[in-house]
């Protein structure tokens, strides 16, 4: 069985046709000839091939030459290509360090896709990835028959794996036909039938479909000899005769010569079938004789003992003798090779030791740089922090005082706000003091004037005249006196507008606090412009009462609402005009209208201003309540009306300044504020 | 002489009445008031050319006094009544725009009704 295995473990081939011996002589003249790199390279591919199952030495030469010619140009694929060749090849003449030695880099080039174009290759059917992907699979599995020479059946499974997971992802067929017969082959020396017997059914299944029977023997003579050590003899024997008849067919002596053995083997040592173990013994020896092979000593052995077991002494006698003979020299050589191995176990253990060495002094060096290096690190982010520190100070000052500035130009703005909108009051209050001012001045001038009549009467006797007189004297008196309060009042109003909050809250009375602003916005309006009329509708719940509110703020909020209001209407009426409209206003045209009005509701006091303007667009709507936004012509706002409103409404007094517009019919502010 | 006064304020007719106490006894003056533009135009369409002198505010609700101006110079032409702007609002812009509609007068609150009365008398002269 021992013998068996060897057997088949010696026919792990490469996946190279054999050729003919011309094929390699018009090779060379043609490489004679070759005039580029290019061509020089791929004639030389074809001869390594051409050799690297029966002259090694001329494969290795060749394959040097084509590494060297890939390097030359940069060929980096070829150059892996190559390599793999080489390391097959040298596995092959014993030679394995160096065999070793190949793989790494060739693997290591052909699984970088930067290398993809790096090649002479020009078969258009395939991608650059695709041809990479190849030599990458081919180095893989060639790596894995070396695996198999220095025994590392775990690393050899590992490399078939690989060839076949990329085999399988580039559709390589071919590749999946040999990785499972070679796969078969390691089961097989692992003693898992079973699985052995899946790979190589597999294989032949691969090989017919693809027409690549040059290995089918080769995938029969294993399935034969699986079936034998399942000890099913007919099966056994009808798949070596298939292996024969393949072998013959493809021209696979190798294979051929191996099946001839191992029928051999299997007539003399299990069936002792005299005619049929000489008859095989002797085909195989001439197989071998006709290759030139000088390793004849396993076959003049299997002979011997056929002859012996025919009783043909003489003849067992002399390949008995033939065989030790070629078994010395083959021991000799086994020496030497045990030899060159301990010496590259000898070398490799030095190398190590060397190594070993080197990796401690590095190490050491590794350690103080590493510790300097740490140390420059540690003063870097000392210094950088350091440095961060500084930097946040000055940007902490220079955003101290961006602050400072921000906040005292918000309460310029504030107070500018609030002198925008008393500068517009105190224009129209100048004005429309002069209305009560009439009325004081020529109700003075008729009282005096009556009181002359009066007198005049009374010292004509004329006493009912003059009763009458005093009467109208009377009424003019009260009359004076109102419209005297009546200015008063619009004084009382702008000064106590131009105070400053005094922020605290006190009971007042919202009704009169609000209709005491309707006049003054409507008032400073009509300052603003002349040809300005709206018209003011109040209601108000008298049954309110005070409520506890800080009097100028709201009053602000309220006046701040009624001029937006007084605005909006004005823009409309504007617009309305320039659009054409033919009609009077006040007529059926558009009446610009402002309501003021109060409610009672539960908990809470109500305080709406409603304008029939045009809306407030939805656009702006999320807008309205943020400071500088305004929608009034540059100059002529400040942005912060509604913003100062909302944060006197929600913040001072928790209530809500709430907004409810329809587009082209007006808008309605709406104050809620708690009692 | 018939005056018709446009003003929004009903206190304006207890004032004139008694400013012109005496033309009105002795029949001189015949004043009647209007509080808003309206009031005045349609008073004006009902009485037509009766009034021949119109003092008119100008900030009133709804219907403005400038626009009872225009409305009235564009309207009766002929022949054209006198109408004269009464007004506490006596900047130069409201002037020029009353003149420009064809005011015949601009007096400013608080009237001065002594320089009131020559006025209508040589408007009327």
């Amino acid at each position: 069985m021992k013998a068996c295995i060897k057997l088949l473990l010696l026919l792990l081939v490469s996946v190279n046709v054999i050729g003919q011996q011309n094929y390699a002589d018009s090779l060379k003249r043609v490489l004679k000839a070759a005039q580029t790199d290019s061509s020089a390279y791929r004639i030389q591919t074809d001869l390594a091939f051409y050799y690297s199952e029966n002259n090694r030495d001329s494969a290795l030469y060749y394959a040097d030459n084509c590494i060297m010619l890939a390097q030359k140009n940069n060929k980096k694929l070829d150059e892996a290509r190559s390599l793999g060749m080489k390391g097959y090849v040298l596995m092959h003449l014993g030679r394995l360090p160096e065999s070793y030695g190949c793989f790494p880099t060739a693997l290591k080039i052909a699984e970088d896709p930067d290398n993809e174009n790096k090649t002479w290759s020009r078969d258009t059917s395939l991608t650059p990835r695709k041809i990479r992907l190849q030599v990458l699979e081919n180095a893989h599995h060639d790596f894995g028959h070396l695996m198999r020479s220095i025994g590392k059946t775990d690393q050899q499974i590992f490399q078939y794996k690989e060839a076949k997971r990329i085999a399988e992802e580039i559709g390589d067929t071919a590749m999946l036909g040999f990785v499972n017969m070679n796969m078969g082959s390691v089961y097989f020396g692992l003693g898992k039938l079973d699985s052995a017997l899946t790979m190589e059914e597999n294989a032949a299944r691969i090989f017919i479909q693809t027409g690549n029977k040059s290995y089918l023997s080769h995938v029969y003579l294993l399935t034969g000899s699986l079936y034998l050590q399942k000890e099913n003899k007919p099966l056994a024997l009808q798949y070596f005769h298939k292996g024969i008849q393949s072998a013959i067919e493809k021209n696979n002596i190798t294979t051929l010569i191996d099946c001839y053995f191992t029928l051999a083997n299997f007539y003399t040592t299990r069936e002792k079938n005299k005619d049929s173990c000489l008859y095989y013994s002797r085909k195989a020896l001439s197989g071998l004789q006709s290759t030139g092979s000088r390793e004849l000593g396993y076959a003049y052995a299997t002979l011997s003992e056929s002859y012996e077991m025919n009783e043909m002494i003489d003849s067992a006698f002399k390949y008995g003798k033939l065989a030790i003979l070629s078994k010395d020299s083959s021991y000799q050589a086994e020496i030497e090779s045990l030899t060159k191995v301990q010496k590259l176990t000898f070398d490799e253990q030095l190398r190590l030791q060397e190594l070993e060495k080197e990796k401690t002094a590095t190490k050491n060096k590794i350690r103080i740089y590493a510790m300097l290096a740490g140390l420059g690190v540690f003063l870097i982010i000392g210094f950088i922090l350091y440095r961060n520190n500084r930097q946040k100070q000055k940007a902490n000052s220079v955003l101290e005082t961006t602050l400072s500035n921000l906040k005292s130009t918000q309460s310029q703005l504030v107070q500018s706000e609030k002198m925008a909108s008393l500068g517009e009051l105190t224009a129209g209050i100048a004005h429309e003091i002069q209305n009560p001012l009439n009325f004081v001045n020529n109700f003075a001038e008729v009282n005096s004037e009556l009181i002359g009549e009066m007198k005049d009467e009374l010292s004509k006797g004329n006493i009912d005249d003059a009763k009458k007189i005093s009467d109208d004297i009377d009424e003019n008196e009260k009359k004076i006196i109102f419209h005297g309060k009546r200015a008063d009042a619009i004084v009382k109003g702008m000064l106590q507008h131009s105070r400053s909050s005094s922020g605290l809250k006190e009971p007042t009375d919202i009704n009169a606090l609000a209709d005491e602003y309707l006049h003054l916005s409507y008032h400073g309006l009509r300052a603003k412009d002349k040809s300005f009329n709206a018209t003011m509708k109040t209601d108000f719940d008298e049954t309110i009462g005070k409520i506890n509110i800080i009097p100028q703020d709201i009053g602000r909020v309220i006046l701040n609402l009624l001029t937006n209001a007084f605005y909006v209407v004005d823009e409309k009426k504007t617009l309305r005009q320039a659009q054409g409209e033919s009609l009077p206003t006040g007529q059926a045209g558009y009446e610009p209208t402002v309501s003021l009005s109060t409610k009672k509701l539960a908990g809470k006091v109500e305080i709406r201003v409603a304008d029939n303007g045009n809306g407030i667009p939805q656009k702006v709507m999320d807008k309205i309540f943020q400071p500088f936004f305004t929608t009034k012509p540059t100059g002529q706002g400040t942005g912060l009306g509604l913003s100062l409103s909302y944060d006197i409404i929600t913040k001072a007094h928790s209530g809500q300044l709430k907004v409810e517009t329809k587009e082209g019919e007006g808008t309605t502010f709406i104050i809620i504020l708690p009692i | 002489m018939k005056i018709l006064v446009v003003d929004d304020e009903k206190d304006v007719q207890v004032l004139f009445e008694q400013r012109f106490r005496k033309e009105i006894k002795n029949g001189e003056m015949e004043i009647v008031f209007a509080f808003s533009g309206e009031e005045a135009l349609e008073y004006m369409k009902a009485n037509e050319h009766e009034a021949v002198l119109i003092l008119s505010d100008i900030n009133m609700p709804g219907m403005s006094g400038l626009e009872l101006l225009k409305h009235i110079k564009e309207k009766y032409e002929k022949p054209p009544p006198v109408v004269m702007m009464i007004t506490a609002y006596g900047d130069d812009e409201n002037y020029n725009q009353a003149m420009k509609l064809g005011a015949d007068d601009f007096l400013t609150k608080p009237v001065d009704f002594i320089s009131l009365k020559e006025k209508l008398k040589t408007k009327l002269a």
